[in-house]
């Protein structure tokens, strides 16, 4: 076992020279070397001294709980560099696939966490018992500069008899007796509530009514008791559960699941790395209660940490895969009748199964179609999750901007409980595809894929008439003459004719002509009001 | 009853501290005999410093040397030939001068320092020679060391003395660093960790900034240095001999980088004369389509580095005059003493015209230098 106080050196993933937020190979300062924090040199010693970007104190952080605390990562979010031959090997009867990837890699065990910290965001953790689910999110805690002690004593244990007094804070007695009105009733609440970093150990196993409590301070970040509010602050959740398929004592209430913005799953031990495991037994070492003081992040840089990662660009041509992706996934042709009533969601609120009226249309490729795998689509609050953490992925790998790999290594865990696929669609009785039933992650991951194959092959980065035409409303209409107003309706309608013949309603279609309809609208109104005003 | 020494008298008097100390080295991997063993040792070095230190200083001295064999022992790197252990042993314990001022950041500078330098990342050094340099530059004493007020405290002081002499030792990557450390640097502090001779005429005694700045701009220019030990080699085109600069690279199997010959393909405009770009093919690749590797040299007149240009392939730096002056870039049967050049790129410097030659029948690359 190596030195638990040693944090990786900087930079731990060297960008190449020819970015221009490389830093010069070849020219090392002060900083470089002199890695030994010393308190005599100043309360500024150490990382903060050495004006380490907090994306490299992330990496920093990410490569200790790395290579100090969790033992046998799986780096399973994987990562090519551009260029690079990628060696992989087949094993076995089936033919698994092993890619040794060429670029830094991680473990979405530990990253993911990691991320949600830097977002402060809510990530549920699942897998058995003992895997390191409670004690990477207790890791969190202290890298936000809490005690182990304090985190510890903070974590919320589910149990079937928690009720939202245990886990929020109880009235004085006192004023219980004396208070003539509810506002005179102090609340003492409870200390995690203004933690930074927030633990639920076994939230399926609260009761329904305290999940319902659970659900407003984990969505709207405040707690009402006795007409008292304490306002809790922006914060990262870590929520654990045993079993994610319905398990627990209760079931867990939809909205709190659907609050949820990130999955990951708790992987097994690799029993090769038992020795470490016995050595770190007869040291006494509580990998926790060592965490270096050089990846601790104070309440000032996390809120820099969070607002460097809202400030990276999500560019237009990873935007436009995402919403071609997300396009897909809603529409279902004969689930309505006016145009705008043909989605996944029109059947089930009607409580018609959404397969069912799939099955029906027998027009469509069922195999090629993305949308045909799932039964519903992706709410906006999927979306927001989706783009916080492709930033947050970006900034991470230290990229100036969110790239599709980013977005890709991301989204399985943001969508894992968000997309809920269609079994019994064709796609799955694929021999092949057999193992996507269970494997969701790699599920979400080959659907993606396939709504980027078919987004090339449309060569829709190539051409974007709708895009062309949604930033001419964007640009705004004041002064537009009458002639130009004709002339973009005229536009709008040919390109939505030309569309009747030989284009099959696919997602990307339903929704480009939705926004069609919509600019023309927003042309048609101003059309009429220029009339009326004589302009 | 036996008198502790003052090493002891320290530890005893901080019994519970070093001993939290030393079990958390032990808790983190270090092995008992050896983290025992080298606490013997760094007391018997320090004692000295008891009579040269003032109660504090030596206090803090003992608590920093502790605190770094415990950081040493636990990562495994107190080893008996090993940079680190020779600092602490060695170095430390003559460095009175800084030790009053600054303990703690002294230690840490030192042992810092001596990892770089004795084959830290990056290019190794003379270890040797910067511990002199190191020496030296602490015994210039207090008067080195401004006190209040303007100009670099004791900390910047200390860790820009190491620095320097890491880069006047060999470590080429840290030359922008230390030059600009040596400018901020008291003089007599900056002349003994670069050993420039103070006063007494020569070439070490001229002004330090217009040192600096010539060096800055002709990275093989010194006070003093001469080359002459060095061979010539004859250059077609060239009226008078060449100076042999030095020879880098080398086959990997006898300690070099490369597999197979560099070609030296330029220079890079933005470092002249001191950063040059090769081509070596790639490990694995062989035939005329095999990949190659982009490399880097960085030399100048203190040490050098070969390393792999990293992220090779996006970005090509400018480079400057890529062949000979009387040469075509071809195998070059017609130079005079090398005869097998494969590429080369030249560029001026205030003492003359240096060039980088690459050859068909050798691993290594020659710089060479002449008169314009």
């Amino acid at each position: 076992m190596t030195d638990l106080e040693h944090v990786s050196s900087a930079p731990t993933r060297p960008q190449p020279s020819g970015r221009a937020e490389a830093r010069d190979p070849f020219a090392l300062g002060v900083d470089d070397l002199f890695g030994t924090p010393v308190a005599e040199a100043g309360p500024d010693d150490g990382a903060a001294r050495a004006g380490l970007p907090l994306d490299e104190k992330l990496r920093q952080a990410y490569f200790w709980v790395v290579n100090h605390a969790i033992i046998s990562p799986h780096y399973d979010v994987e990562f090519a560099a551009p260029g690079a031959r990628e060696t992989s090997v087949r094993l076995g009867d089936s033919k698994a696939l092993l890619s040794l990837p060429s670029d830094q890699s991680y473990s979405s065990f530990v990253l993911l966490p990691l991320l949600t910290f830097a977002v402060r965001g809510r990530c549920l953790m699942i897998g058995g018992p003992g895997r390191g689910k409670t004690a990477s999110a207790v890791l969190m805690g202290v890298l936000a500069g809490y005690p182990v002690r304090d985190v510890r004593r903070a974590m919320q244990h589910g149990h079937p008899q928690l009720t939202v007094s245990d886990l929020f804070g109880t009235p004085l007695p006192k004023d219980l007796v004396q208070a003539d009105s509810l506002a005179d009733v102090d609340v003492a609440w409870r200390s995690w509530l203004g933690m930074r970093v927030k633990i639920v150990d076994e939230y399926n196993r609260i009761p329904t009514r305290t999940q319902s409590a659970l659900l407003t301070v984990l969505a709207d970040g405040y707690v009402e008791v006795y007409d008292q509010v304490y306002e809790t602050g922006d914060a990262a959740w870590y929520l654990t559960a045993n079993d994610d398929a319905g398990g627990g004592t209760y079931q867990v209430v939809d909205a709190l699941r659907d609050r949820i913005d990130v999955v990951v799953h708790a992987m097994p031990f690799n029993n090769r790395f038992l020795g470490d495991l016995v050595a770190r037994a007869e040291r006494r070492v509580r990998p926790e209660e060592n965490v270096p003081p050089e990846i601790v992040f104070d309440a000032a840089e996390h809120d820099a940490l969070h607002a460097a990662i809202l400030a990276v660009p999500f560019p237009d041509p990873v935007r436009r895969r995402l919403e071609f992706f997300a396009s897909q996934l809603e529409v279902l042709e004969r689930a309505g009748w006016q145009f705008e009533y043909r989605t996944k969601d029109t059947a089930r609120v009607a409580g018609v199964d959404p397969h069912l009226v799939a099955t029906a249309d027998t027009g469509r490729d069922r195999l090629g179609d993305v949308g045909a795998q799932t039964l519903n689509g992706l709410s906006v609050r999927a979306l927001q999750s989706l783009v916080a953490y492709a930033k947050a992925m970006a900034y991470f790998r230290g990229n100036a901007e969110v790239e599709l790999a980013d977005l890709r290594a991301v989204l399985p865990f943001v969508l894992h409980d968000k997309l809920l696929p269609d079994l019994r669609s064709a796609p799955f009785d694929d021999r092949d595809r057999e193992p996507l039933r269970s494997d969701r992650v790699s599920w979400i991951r080959d659907l993606f894929d396939t709504a980027c194959r078919q987004y090339d092959a449309a060569g829709l980065d190539d051409r974007d008439d709708v895009g062309e035409i949604l930033a001419q409303v964007a640009a705004g209409l004041e002064g537009l003459p009458e002639a130009d107003v004709l002339r973009r309706l005229a536009r709008i309608e040919k390109l939505l004719a030309s569309w009747q013949d030989h284009t099959k309603l696919h997602g990307h279609v339903y929704e480009d002509a939705l926004a069609l309809k919509y600019a023309h609208q927003r042309y048609t109104n101003y059309l009429t009001w220029l009339r009326w005003s004589g302009t | 009853m036996t008198v502790p020494s003052p090493f002891a008298a320290r530890a005893l008097a901080e019994r519970a501290r070093y001993d939290a100390v030393l079990a958390r080295a032990l808790a983190h991997g270090a092995d008992r005999d050896v983290l025992a063993d080298a606490v013997r040792e760094v007391a018997a070095a320090t004692d000295p410093l008891a009579t040269q230190l003032e109660a504090d200083a030596f206090a803090a001295t003992c608590d920093a040397l502790v605190a770094a064999v415990a950081r040493l022992a636990a990562a495994r790197r107190w080893r008996a030939e090993g940079p680190e252990r020779r600092a602490v042993l060695d170095v430390v314990p003559r460095l009175a001068p800084w030790l009053a001022l600054a303990p703690a950041v002294t230690v840490a500078a030192v042992v810092d320092g001596a990892r770089a330098v004795g084959g830290g990342p990056g290019s190794r050094g003379d270890v040797t020679a910067w511990a002199a340099r190191v020496v030296d530059a602490a015994a210039v004493g207090a008067a080195g060391v401004p006190g209040a007020g303007p100009g670099p405290s004791p900390v910047d002081v200390v860790r820009g003395a190491v620095l320097v002499a890491a880069w006047r030792s060999g470590l080429v990557r840290y030359r922008d660093a230390a030059l600009a450390a040596a400018r901020s640097l008291p003089e007599p502090v900056a002349r003994a960790a670069l050993s420039l001779a103070p006063g007494g005429g020569g070439a070490g005694a001229a002004d330090l900034g217009a040192v600096l700045e010539r060096h800055a701009a002709d990275p093989w220019w010194w006070p003093g240095r001469v080359y002459g030990d060095l061979p010539t080699v004859r250059l077609r085109g060239v009226a008078e001999p060449a100076r042999v600069l030095g020879r880098f690279g080398g086959f990997r199997g006898f300690g070099g980088p490369w597999l197979s010959p560099a070609l030296v393909v330029g220079a890079d405009a933005r470092h002249p004369a001191l950063r040059w770009t090769l081509l070596s093919p790639a490990a694995g690749g062989t035939g005329a389509d095999a990949a190659t590797d982009e490399w880097t040299l960085v030399a100048d007149a203190h040490g050098s580095l070969v390393a792999r240009r990293p992220g090779a392939g996006d970005e090509v730096p400018p480079t400057v005059g890529a062949e000979l002056p009387g040469g075509d870039g071809g195998p070059a049967a017609a130079r005079d003493d090398v005869t097998d050049v494969s590429g080369s790129a030249v560029v001026d410097t205030p003492s003359g015209r240096v060039a980088l030659l690459s050859r068909t029948g050798s691993y290594d690359v020659l710089l060479v230098r002449w008169a314009r």
